[in-house]
């Protein structure tokens, strides 16, 4: 299975030499730069990587909308698979086939990674262990999926998956909160999730940009825009 | 009608604002919807401040006591009107921004993508 990996980045050229190196180089790498103002993009294309860049900065969500539409449209390998991973160095590269080896043993369109299930939970933020749980049972009670880390970045989707619900990705309201409604649309579209454990490194530089309560209540208004959407209802 | 200082002030200042809006709308700098609700505030400002009595009529029928409550309750009513309009139309406008950013993206990557591999080519 051909494999594409997709990072969004916003200013990271600093990190993403470490984190391309481990890439092994039978695998395409997309990086969505999101209008970065260092040499984000230069840095990228140095190590082969193929460039999408979005002329301003729209937030992480969208960036992996612009992202999957573009290996849904440009890339060759339509039987493939995309694997997310953060460009801020939290998600390790080594880590990649185990997520390519359970979307073949289990046939699922999408492979998610848990930190919850991953041998380092018990050393994560205080914040992380004890709202992660909740917000992770709201989708699973929204979109009757099973999951125990709904929040992860660490994902892989198959392409043909994502080919045959292409429409669903220009339906997003609230691509900033992306989690949330993903999964919410995607269940009711009929793709079947799986969950691998992974470990969480610590970020390599910065903070995240968004605060807990903001996330949340983000969330929030995310669920409750696509519950009322239509498009969501005629799914 | 009563005319007091303050109430010609009021009119002068709702004459002065409606041909604001309409140098404006003249210039194009402003729509046409919003310059006539616009207009049409001005103008209920300058009509009840010669006309107050029609305020207390208005007080009356509404079951209130006080009319510059009632005045107050119409004015908060109005701006948060006023503001769901406006946050509905971001809103709009956000997501509009969203699909041109990406669609900019997409087609900046597929005309670059080919002149690469032309010059990988050669």
């Amino acid at each position: 299975m051909k494999i594409a990996i997709l990072m969004a980045a916003l200013n990271e050229s600093l990190i993403l030499p470490s984190i391309l190196q481990k890439i092994p180089k039978e695998m395409d790498v997309f990086i969505v730069d999101d209008g970065s103002t260092d040499n984000t993009k230069a840095v990228a294309e140095s190590f082969g990587a193929r460039v999408i860049r979005n002329p301003i900065n729209m937030g992480q969500g969208h960036a992996f909308i612009t992202g999957i539409k573009g290996i849904v449209n440009f890339w060759e390998h339509r039987d493939g698979c995309i694997v997310f991973l953060d460009a801020d160095g939290q998600h390790d590269p080594d880590e990649i086939p185990k997520f390519i080896e359970k979307m073949q043993s289990s046939e699922a369109d999408i492979v998610v990674g848990s930190r919850i299930l991953g041998s380092n939970y018990k050393t994560a933020p205080f914040f992380r262990k004890t709202f992660l749980p909740h917000f992770t049972w709201i989708i699973n009670k929204l979109s009757g999926y099973t999951m125990t880390d709904a929040m992860c970045g660490f994902r892989a989707f198959r392409v043909a998956s994502l080919s045959q619900v292409e429409n669903i990705l220009d339906t997003m309201i609230e691509p900033q909160y992306l989690a949330a409604e993903m999964f919410m649309r995607f269940a009711k579209a009929g793709l079947k999730v799986e969950e691998v454990p992974i470990t969480m490194k610590a970020r390599a530089k910065g903070a995240s940009y968004k605060g807990l309560v903001r996330y949340g209540f983000g969330i929030i208004k995310a669920i409750t825009k696509v519950l009322v959407d239509k498009s969501y209802r005629n799914i | 009608m009563k005319i007091t200082p303050i109430s010609l002030f009021i009119v002068f200042a709702a004459i002065c604002m409606i041909g604001y809006i309409l140098n404006r709308l003249k210039n194009e700098r402003t729509g046409i919807r919003a310059a006539l609700v616009w207009m049409f505030l001005w103008g209920c400002a300058g009509f009840f401040s010669l006309f107050p009595g029609l305020l207390n009529w208005a007080t009356r029928f509404a079951h209130m006591e006080n009319r510059i409550i009632f005045v107050l309750l119409v004015a908060v009513f109005i701006l948060f009107a006023l503001l769901f309009n406006i946050s509905t139309k971001m809103e709009k406008m956000q997501r509009n921004i969203e699909k041109l950013v990406q669609e900019i993206a997409l087609t900046n990557y597929k005309v670059e993508q080919p002149s690469k591999d032309q010059k990988e080519d050669r």
